[in-house]
């Protein structure tokens, strides 16, 4: 069976990883601009190196309670079209993970948090959800 | 007694402060930002002067780069770049046909190639060349169709062909004209030799024992490698280009030329032996360069400095004398290796192409150094390096550059439009003028290319099928002269352009009958269609309602096409038609990946750029002027810019970035900063904490995820490295309802009578008597004052308010519209509880008057098409706002009651 390599973020008690891959790079911390009028997801703008990149609170993507003076990490990942930045809580190790130990998601879950994922690693102590970006990134407006 | 309101005062006049310009200046060097800019002090200075905002454009334009018109000698210019690569090509490929004279694919090429030089020849009238082009495409296609064999004789005459044009080009380049230079018979009559197949066994033409021309070039393009011509590339550009006497006479008088193909010019297959060729070419040109050198002439480079045919003359005679101690054969060879070095050079030194991608990537890395130079820049410590000005001079001096590399201006695009249309209403026998307006308008070179055709093709359809006959028009009542109107402007950070015509227009029902007819739909889908669906119509493959085909357009094939032109480079295209008025066709196209001038604000604590391309201009009022020249009502700040009531915007409110003040708390507190923006001959005032600067900025699109966000066309990366929001002013004007919402579709009720074109416009609405909604255009209203009944007065069935020494005329509504007579009740609402009559001082063609209301609502934007004339003497028309029918009343009947006051009205005189 083929194994893959997730690099590890946390949002609140949630454990998502992405694949390494589609990491640019981790930051703590950007001048951000904010966005008047945008979904309350999109935190902001940042410029990554020339680049303008939309930064997502994941707090507020996955319908989280708002934490009083948050200082999130930036994980700058590649999306189909451009790049994106999540801000989380913490960032965690590169994993690897071995693909029999996938399933989809459960009906149960939470929808906010079902709907942006696209499965579950089964690890021996904890689940990863697999976290995707497309869909992290398709928000209505607010 | 009078008591005036502080609404009651004279005209003000306006406080500029804070200009653009003005911020420049205390910045002074460091943040040099070239002539790209001037357009934006153009447009102020246009706007100062009072001229009409229309005028703008060609302002702004007579200030753009200066670039040279895209004339016919342009066209010749690319025809001679494009041959001269296709020439190259040909050169190329006939040694490898040689080499293999079976690969098709080669011979193919060549005769693709030959066939384009000959058919553009014909075109532009180069008759000679044609005909050479001609004979080598016979001889061409006998080879392509096996009828003749490839041999080294057939080879060498198709070489001296190309060398023949060559040469041909070169004169044309220069000159423009195809002078009697070319003795083509020798070389046509050797091709069609060669093209008949019965000659195939015959010993060779006269000219085979020549050298073949490969060699020739060769020898004679390896000296111009060599150090002198090398660093001295734009050194050659004007030498000899028209044969002159004295080379004529050397040429023929040569000994060693006994049957020279082309005399009287200077024969690539010259007859000096190969051997001592280079040798001698080498020598030649050095000299040839260093003469040239010495002559001042030769110093201005590019095309323009080209010298005419007399002055390469004596050019050409003083590189004779110079290599007079030669033979006549060195004479030759240098003349021949000196026009070869000096037709490459011209035409490297002229132009290159350069693939876009490339450009692309040049073009992302000049923004990102403009960038770095920002950065940099702002920190003071740099500002007074003069290695760091040196650096920003330089930076701003290559992103022109490169920004130039890329933009062209339309009328470059347009040039050739006139002629055409010219032509084409000359074979439909219609009388059609072409305007053209914003001719300056830039665009990016690849998206030029791509919207050329579509252009050109809408610009036919609109007069084959638009512009009637004469015959129809007059009929209709028309002007005989049929108008097509161009149209390119910037819009929400794209290029718009327009094809207008006042032809027949479109009919709905003929669109739907005829994709009926040609099974595109079922009847009953086309009857479910709208007017503006069945418009679209016209896109769908295979469309065409012209009666019948004629040779420029109807047969069907078109507006699909262009419709997937303009949507491959990420345009849109849409069409507005009214039958019997004309047709709109109006393509957008993004305008991504540019560095525009913009200003930079700060409203709380964010900045924010705005196109310069939307800017009118900046209004500074401090505190104490501010509170008596900003009226609110009903909260809503208004201005008044010239007359024009200018409806305010509070930049932080339409971005829910909260201000816990009323506008009349913060206007007292801080005054008011208001940038002007103009969108569809709408302007507002947003209204700003503070005017920065204006910076030239990278626009970048937002992510996907963004794209919903109409406010904001883009964003930038600021000097100081953060990332800065780009305000879109159309997408603004909706958010704040400055204007209607582009997208809203006007419902015309079927028996309404539908008045003008469909268009916006800013009303003030008011209440009459008996709670009536009325509404009179806000560009007619001066000003808005509260006067007491008793300041009223009456002479001569006329009523009028003393006012700062003039004497004001006071309509009553009743006195135009009889059936709204004041009752004793309504007369009591008239005035209402603070005891003041409200009035709304009008300007109707330079007579002022106030029109006494009861309350005074809103303005609004409506769109104005949508509405039913009025069925009263004093009533325009009656629309609806809001939800509720307002009657939008007849401004010039007020006038005309004005002037001529029908009578008292003794009901009003004595509420009064």
């Amino acid at each position: 069976m083929s194994s893959r390599q997730l690099c590890v973020f946390g949002v609140e008690n949630l454990r998502f990883g992405i694949h390494v891959a589609e990491v640019e790079e981790v930051n703590r911390r950007y001048d951000m601009t904010r966005i008047p009028l945008a979904s309350d997801a999109v935190a902001g703008l940042i410029n990554l190196r020339g680049r303008i990149v939309t930064a997502i609170d994941m707090r507020q993507r996955l319908k989280l309670p708002k934490v009083e003076a948050w200082e999130p990490f930036h994980i700058v990942a590649k999306t189909r079209e451009s790049s994106v930045s999540l801000l989380v809580d913490y960032i965690g190790d590169v994993i690897e993970v071995s693909e029999d130990a996938f399933e989809p998601p459960p009906e149960t879950m939470r929808e906010a948090t079902r709907e942006l994922i696209r499965g579950i690693y089964k690890l021996d102590q904890w689940l990863m959800l697999v976290l995707d970006l497309d869909r992290t990134m398709a928000f209505g407006a607010r | 007694m009078s008591c005036r309101l502080r609404l009651l005062r004279p005209p003000t006049k306006e406080y500029h402060e804070a200009r653009p310009r003005d911020t420049r200046a205390s910045k002074g060097d460091a943040l040099a930002l070239g002539p790209t800019l001037l357009p934006f002090w153009a447009s102020w200075y246009s706007v100062d002067s009072g001229s009409d905002v229309e005028d703008r454009p060609q302002n702004v334009g007579g200030s753009r780069l200066g670039r040279p018109r895209y004339t016919v000698d342009e066209v010749i210019q690319e025809f001679v770049v494009e041959s001269c690569e296709g020439l190259d090509r040909v050169d190329r490929d006939l040694v490898r046909l040689e080499q293999d004279p079976h690969d098709e694919g080669v011979l193919r090429a060549i005769f693709r190639t030959v066939h384009t030089l000959k058919g553009t020849c014909g075109f532009l009238g180069f008759s000679q060349l044609h005909a050479l082009a001609h004979a080598a495409e016979n001889l061409l296609s006998r080879l392509r169709d096996r009828r003749v064999q490839m041999r080294p004789e057939i080879a060498t005459a198709l070489l001296q062909f190309v060398d023949a044009c060559r040469r041909a080009l070169i004169v044309i380049e220069q000159t423009g004209k195809e002078e009697d230079v070319l003795d083509v018979e020798a070389l046509m009559v050797s091709l069609r030799q060669l093209s008949d197949p019965a000659a195939e066994p015959q010993v060779p033409t006269p000219r085979s024992p020549e050298p073949p021309a490969p060699s020739v070039s060769q020898a004679e393009m390896r000296p111009s490698a060599l150090p002198p011509a090398e660093t001295s590339p734009p050194a050659p550009l004007s030498a000899p280009s028209a044969p002159s006497a004295s080379s004529a006479s050397s040429a023929s008088s040569a000994p060693s030329a006994p049957s020279a193909p082309a005399p009287t010019f200077p024969p690539a297959p010259t007859p000096v032996p190969p051997n001592i060729e280079p040798h001698l070419s080498a020598v030649a040109l050095s000299q040839d360069v260093k003469a040239q050198r010495a002559s001042p002439s030769t110093a201005a480079p590019g095309l323009d400095a080209l010298p005419s045919a007399g002055g390469v003359e004596s050019d050409s005679n003083g590189v004779g004398t110079e290599s007079d101690v030669g033979s006549e054969a060195e004479v030759r060879s240098e003349r021949a290796a000196g026009e070869r070095a000096e037709w490459t050079s011209t035409l490297v030194d002229t132009s290159i192409r350069v693939n876009v991608p490339l450009l692309d990537k040049v073009m992302n890395l000049v923004g990102e150094l403009v960038l770095a130079r920002n950065q940099a820049m702002q920190s003071t410590s740099y500002q007074s390096d003069p290695i760091m000005q040196r650096l920003g001079r330089i930076t701003t001096e290559l992103q022109e550059s490169v920004v130039q590399m890329r933009m062209q201006p339309i009328a470059s695009l347009w040039g050739s439009f006139p002629r055409v249309a010219r032509d084409l209403a000359h074979s439909c026998n219609k009388k059609v003028q072409l305007r053209m307006e914003g001719n300056e308008t830039e665009l990016d070179r690849s998206l030029l290319e791509a919207i050329k055709d579509p252009l050109v093709h809408l610009l036919r359809n609109a007069i084959d099928h638009g512009i009637e006959t004469k015959e129809v028009r007059a009929a209709a009542g028309k002007s005989e002269v049929g108008m097509v109107i161009l149209r390119a402007y910037h819009e929400e950070g794209e290029v718009a352009i327009e094809v207008t015509d006042d032809g027949a227009g479109i009919e709905a029902a003929r669109l739907r009958a005829t994709a009926v007819g040609k099974h595109l739909l079922s009847r009953a889908e086309a009857e479910v269609l709208s007017e503006s669906e069945a418009l679209n119509l016209i896109f769908l493959p295979g469309f065409s309602t012209a009666a019948k085909v004629t040779s420029v357009s109807g047969r069907g094939v078109g507006m699909d096409v262009v419709k997937t032109n303009i949507e491959n480079i990420g345009g849109s295209i849409e069409i507005r038609s009214e039958p019997r008025k004309g047709t709109t066709i109006r393509i957008r196209i993004p305008l991504t990946l540019a560095i525009i001038p913009a200003l930079i604000v700060r409203s709380q604590t964010e900045r924010f750029a705005i196109p310069q391309s939307a800017l009118v201009e900046l209004i500074r009022l401090d505190a104490e002027r501010a509170v008596t020249v900003v009226e609110h009502v009903q909260g809503v700040p208004l201005y008044r810019l010239r007359g024009r009531i200018l409806p305010l915007v509070y930049l932080d409110e339409q971005l829910g970035l909260c201000s816990e003040r009323t506008s009349e708390e913060r206007i007292e507190r801080d005054g008011i900063t208001i940038v002007v923006l103009q969108i569809n001959d709408q302007p507002f005032g947003l209204v700003v904490d503070e005017i920065f600067d204006t910076e030239e900025i990278v626009v970048k699109p937002l992510g996907r995820e963004l794209r919903g966000l109409r406010t904001y066309a883009g964003a930038t990366i600021m000097g100081d490295g953060r990332v800065g929001l780009i305000l879109d002013a159309s997408g603004l004007a909706e958010h704040a309802r400055v204007v209607a919402a582009h997208d809203r579709v006007a419902t015309t009720d079927a028996q309404a009578e539908v008045v003008g074109s469909a268009s916006t416009e800013a009303l003030l609405l008011f209440t009459g008597p008996d709670d009536a909604r009325m509404a009179i255009p806000a560009a007619t209203v001066l000003r808005l004052e509260n006067v007491s009944p008793n300041t009223i007065e009456r002479v001569g069935g006329q009523s009028m308010v003393q006012y700062r020494d003039t004497i004001l005329p006071i309509v009553m509504l009743e006195d135009v519209l009889p059936e709204r007579r004041a009752e004793p009740r309504t007369g009591v609402s008239l005035v209402p509880a603070d005891g003041l009559l409200r009035v709304v001082v009008c300007d109707v063609g330079g007579l002022s008057f106030g029109i006494v209301v009861c309350n005074i609502l809103d303005i609004t934007t409506v769109d104005s098409s949508v509405r039913r004339a009025g069925g009263r003497v004093g009533v325009m028309a009656t629309i609806v706002v809001d939800g509720r029918v307002t009657e939008l009343l007849d401004l010039d009947r007020f006038a005309a009651e004005v002037r001529a006051p029908r009578g008292f009205s003794s009901e009003v005189r004595h509420e009064l």
